[in-house]
């Protein structure tokens, strides 16, 4: 058990490294990818959600170390969403499909790239230069629209790699039996 | 009808997401909800007071030499994206470029000529200013003739300026240096035509600067050197002895450099010796050259 929980501590650790360090310096449409929210839709277990929030705030933590941008805020974002997800995953989507998986991504990247945005628009509201509203900044749109377009390829193409590889992910049928 | 591999927690089932919901729910509860903000409150704080430093420190140390590689990667791999992408707009670039060198490269030799054609023209300018000539013209060579029809009549040259600029025939034309080139034979309006020194039917009157002062005639051998026939067997000639024009020639100042003797002919029997002289002025090179006007 400890060393399942060892193997995965490395998992989340290697994602969060990669994510900082490798997506962050890929060229311009790329970059949006983001390894936690595709890593939420896939792990997404929400019946043990007691114990995944720790792992998100745990996420959040790293981040927090790694990209001085308000201590604490990532610690709140990863586990919101991670929140969000299930939300919608427990009440909107089936756990099996391919549209499942692209739904929540859709929509758990919607929620981040608004929260990220919201959080540093009240942030700055109160600095002397008045910001741009963000849902009126092009940039957001853009950076949302690159987004969604690369999560959702990449899940698309990870669905269907975890599906030849693997059952997990396989639909079920109720298959009525020929006698 | 049966029922195959269905576990409950990966149900898709309405009555197995309301178990999950229920169970999640009872899994994160209010309890367990203040619990966590309290820990990322204390966190928060910790780090504020800088008790976490040391955790902080331990994450730095493990991941920042394996953040720095793969921050390598990403941009090898950035690099690499962006020169594919650019791929067609480098081939524009390229040609682009292309034209341009040739452009300048077009430019460049205009330039050198130029340059060049200044430092000639400050050349002929020292020497003749500072020779105290008063009047003088400085002419392009437009056109250039080294065979024309018989072998003996080798070189002569076409230069830019004529009748109206003040050019009248038999002019003597020098170059950069002051040296003897050529003298002016058939004058237009716009432009001349001068024989080399060394053209046959091109002569001088001069004088060597011996002993003696010998005064000859010169007169072109071949398009290559200068003769001086008919000198007395009495004046003593040596090799090396400078040619320069005696002055006895209508517009032809005296002491003008035509070259210096090479070969000096001496027959025993015969009645005259006869030098061969090397022009100092090198005809290559002529792009520019001055007359010296009356």
């Amino acid at each position: 058990m400890y060393f399942r929980l060892f193997l995965k501590l490395i998992f989340v650790v290697a994602l969060v490294i990669i994510q900082i360090s490798f997506i962050s310096g890929l060229p311009l449409g790329l970059r949006e990818l983001n390894l936690i929210i595709i890593y939420l839709v896939f792990f997404l277990e929400w019946n043990q959600a007691g114990k995944m929030i720790w792992w998100f705030l745990l996420i959040g933590f790293i981040f927090d170390i790694y990209l001085s941008v308000f201590f604490g805020f990532f610690m709140i974002l990863w586990p919101l969403c991670f929140l969000f997800a299930g939300f919608l995953f427990n009440n909107f989507f089936t756990n099996r499909s391919l549209y499942s998986f692209l739904g929540l991504t859709f929509f758990t990247t919607i929620f981040y790239y608004l929260f990220f945005n919201l959080f540093f628009y009240f942030g700055a509201i109160f600095s002397p230069s008045k910001p741009v509203f963000f849902l009126l900044a092009k940039n957001f749109w853009l950076s949302l629209g690159n987004g969604l377009l690369v999560n959702l390829i990449a899940v698309f193409i990870l669905f269907n790699l975890v599906n030849i590889l693997s059952d997990r992910l396989k639909p079920v049928f109720i298959i009525k039996n020929k006698i | 009808m049966y029922l195959r591999h269905l576990p409950l927690k990966n149900s898709s089932s309405c009555l197995g997401l309301r178990i999950q919901y229920n169970i999640a729910m009872k899994k994160l509860n209010f309890k367990l909800i203040l619990f966590f903000l309290a820990a990322v409150v204390l966190l928060v704080f910790l780090h504020l007071l800088g008790a976490l430093r040391p955790v902080e420190r331990i994450f730095y140390f493990a991941f920042n030499p394996v953040g720095v590689k793969l921050q390598s990667w990403s941009n090898g791999f950035n690099h690499l994206y962006n020169e594919k992408l650019n791929q067609g707009d480098l081939i524009t670039q390229v040609s682009g470029l292309k034209e341009q060198i040739e452009r300048l490269t077009v430019e460049n030799a205009g330039l050198k000529k130029l340059e060049e054609e200044n430092s000639k023209l400050r050349q002929h300018l020292n020497f003749l200013e500072s020779g105290g000539q008063k009047k003088y013209l400085l002419a392009n060579v437009v056109s250039r003739e080294v065979f024309s029809g018989s072998m003996e009549n080798h070189g002569y040259f076409i230069i830019d300026k004529g009748k109206d600029d003040g050019i009248i025939s038999s002019l003597v034309v020098l170059n950069e240096q002051g040296a003897v080139v050529g003298k002016i034979t058939e004058v237009e309006e716009k432009s001349s035509r001068f024989l080399l020194v060394t053209n046959s039917a091109c002569k001088f009157a001069a004088t060597l600067q011996n002993d003696n002062r010998t005064v000859g005639v010169t007169s072109g051998n071949l398009g290559l050197t200068v003769n001086i026939d008919y000198i007395p067997q009495v004046e003593t000639v040596n090799i090396g002895d400078t040619a320069v024009t005696s002055g006895l020639e209508p517009f032809i100042p005296r002491g003008l450099v035509i070259g210096k003797v090479a070969k000096v002919e001496k027959g025993s029997n015969a009645i005259w010796q006869s030098v061969n002289i090397q022009p100092l002025a090198d005809f290559d090179d002529l792009t520019i050259v001055s007359i010296l006007i009356p």
